[in-house]
């Protein structure tokens, strides 16, 4: 067997651009199956395991996926925000707890989840380094956020604009790093959590007799133009570039208009028990209320139901590709046994029976698809490691 | 002693064969097959190793019967016995000279590869001129250097039989009577039979014995179709 395995080898690598041909077309017949198996698996689980993390939500009536993936994920914005008093409906009937959620904005490509200190109790979410927000303008950042943007508590994060072209919406606000958070693996590891008041005025709902800042190159405030004391702010468009909130002037900040009307886009509704989470929902059945209340884990299993239905596509094709793939390798073998004939006649002649001839062929094609799969396992491991997003729906 | 008596053989497809009534060689001598391509040389080197049956007769090694052997104790006979040199070489380009010197050690499982048979095989490709070429690939020699392997992987089993079909066919003349004296010299060292098919009337003299194709019923063999109407077939494997 020694002789016949180094015979396959030396065949091997004397074809050897013609065996690696075969190995990547047979790693990919491997790969794309099996890897579409794992990951499609690892996603729904981890898909599914958020969604029943996560009994009720509520938010503007409209797309349930959106609100699912909103609520859950930060991914997909509702068409409508819905109101803070929503969650005095429902707190106040005693059947939940309500954890109201504003996710609009964006602070260095990671979505800003304005809620308060309950959804990090709820999501069992512990701070690692630094502290809890204990005023506005403060922030916690999730672990890949920290390690991605290098940041520590004490840092600055600069809010986006929700429009690059909106001159007269309101100005980024620098926010201040009071903490980073333990890894959780979710996509709380991707977003930065301030309380609703903070995220507010990144909406331009709320204002103070704050100093309206320069950016500089090494985007020092302390000494920036203090460009108007007086109630309103006043930008100088050509200077002013960003807002802060100081220690000094979070005092100063405030709301005007009925609180009652602040805009959130999800709220997280945590029933006491059954009953309750029955007598709510029952309150959502009205068709013209603004208002819809979802069970998370039905309408993510409605799109697991779509992703499966697609992966099943797939495999399908990927079974006609096999079958291609290994017609084509049949081919390539009566081909190949063919034109080493005169090698076959030769052994056959010295005294190799034609099971050899057999072993020979067996063990070369052993080796390639050892070879393949072994590359196939590299490259899904690989895959895992150098794309967490592509295993992981955050 | 190699005898053969009544053999008949033909080729299913075009009817030729050759007849053979009595032929005996004494081991340790030396055959000359002569005469033009498709009289039977190869033929009958093919149905001296088993590699082709006969359909009637018998032939004896060293009082064995071959032609009671089944396939798998004719392949034992050619591994244990046979040493066979041919014409195109016939080494596999993928394999440096040394596996190709090893290489029925490498495809029979009964035939145990130790240090010993490296060390041998060593030996004897020293002894044929080819100790600085052991790792180089067959498409990196000459065509002298290539035959002087075929020779050594043919006498690396110790054969008690050596057979070569027209080993110089594809060599100058220089390199052909290299050849010629290596075959000898490692014949007589081993005192192995040596049957060699060649076209070259030259070489008649240095042999014990000539069997000449060219006039059958001197030799004690009969053509059973003197003028085949092509060239002979390879030996098919699968037979």
């Amino acid at each position: 067997m020694n002789g016949t395995f180094l015979l396959a080898r030396r065949h091997l690598w004397h074809h050897r651009w013609r065996s690696a041909v075969l190995i990547a077309c047979l790693t990919l017949t491997i790969l794309l199956p099996i890897g579409l198996r794992i990951f499609a698996g690892g996603f729904e689980s981890r898909l599914t395991a958020r969604a029943k993390s996560t009994p009720l939500v509520v938010g503007a009536a409209g797309s349930e996926f959106d609100l699912a993936l909103h609520s859950l994920y930060f991914r997909a914005q509702p068409s409508r925000e819905t109101t803070i008093s929503q969650t005095n409906r429902i707190s106040n009937g005693g059947l939940a707890q309500a954890i109201p959620m504003f996710v609009r904005f964006k602070a260095e490509n990671s979505p800003i989840v304005g809620t308060t200190a309950d959804y990090l109790s709820f999501r069992n979410l512990s701070v690692a380094k630094g502290r809890t927000w204990k005023r506005i303008g403060e922030c916690l950042i999730g672990s890949n956020v920290a390690s991605r943007l290098y940041l520590e508590p004490g840092d600055g994060l600069m809010t986006e604009p929700e429009d690059v072209f909106d001159l007269e919406g309101s100005l980024p606000l620098k926010m201040q790093v009071s903490g980073v958070l333990a890894e959780s693996s979710s996509p709380d590891d991707n977003a930065v959590f301030v309380d609703m008041d903070t995220a507010w005025i990144i909406a331009g709902l709320g204002h103070g007799h704050a100093s309206s800042k320069k950016r500089s190159d090494s985007d020092e405030t302390t000494d920036g133009a203090e460009l108007s004391e007086s109630d309103t702010l006043a930008h100088d468009s050509l200077i002013a570039e960003y807002t802060e909130i100081t220690a000094e002037n979070a005092s100063s900040f405030h709301f005007h208009g009925d609180r009652n009307s602040f805009p959130l886009t999800a709220i997280l509704a945590i029933p006491h028990n059954e009953e309750s989470e029955t007598l709510l929902m029952g309150r959502y059945l009205a068709n013209d209320d603004p208002a819809q209340i979802i069970r998370p884990v039905e309408v993510i299993d409605e799109l697991r139901e779509i992703v499966i239905r697609i992966r099943q596509f797939f495999e399908v094709t990927f079974v006609a590709m096999t079958g291609v793939t290994m017609a084509l390798l049949g081919l390539f073998i009566v081909l190949s046994v063919q034109l080493r004939q005169r090698d076959f006649a030769t052994m056959f002649r010295i005294g190799c029976s034609r099971f050899v001839v057999l072993r020979l062929v067996g063990c070369e094609l052993m080796i390639l698809f050892a070879l393949s799969g072994l590359v196939a396992a590299f490259v899904i491991c690989g895959l895992a490691v150098a794309i967490p997003s592509f295993s992981f729906p955050g | 002693m190699t005898e053969i008596d009544d053999l008949e053989f033909r080729y299913d497809h075009d009817g030729f064969g050759l007849r053979v009534s009595s032929l005996r060689i004494p081991s340790g001598e030396s055959v000359a097959l002569i005469g033009p391509s498709g009289c039977g040389k190869t033929t009958l080197l093919n149905l001296l190793v088993g590699v082709a049956v006969p359909n009637e007769g018998n032939i004896r090694f060293e009082g064995r019967e071959l032609t009671r052997l089944d396939d798998a104790a004719r392949r034992a006979f050619r591994i244990s016995t046979v040493g066979m040199v041919f014409q195109e070489f016939e080494l596999l380009t993928y394999l440096n000279v040394e596996e190709n010197i090893l290489l029925p050690f490498l495809l029979n499982s009964s035939l145990r590869l130790t240090n010993e048979t490296k060390t041998n095989a060593s030996e004897l490709a020293a002894s044929l001129g080819l100790e600085t070429l052991l790792k180089r690939s067959i498409d990196r020699i000459s065509h002298g250097e290539r035959q002087r392997v075929a020779i050594a992987r043919a006498l690396i089993t110790n054969p008690a039989l050596l057979l070569a079909d027209e080993p110089t066919g594809n060599l100058d003349p220089a390199s052909r009577d290299q050849i010629v004296d290596l075959l000898f010299e490692q014949a007589t060292i081993r005192q192995s039979t040596l049957f060699m098919a060649t076209h070259d009337h030259n070489l008649t003299d240095r042999f014990d014995r000539v069997i000449d194709f060219s006039h059958p019923g001197e030799s004690g063999i009969e053509l059973l179709r003197n003028e085949p109407a092509h060239p002979m077939p390879d030996v098919d494997p699968q037979q």
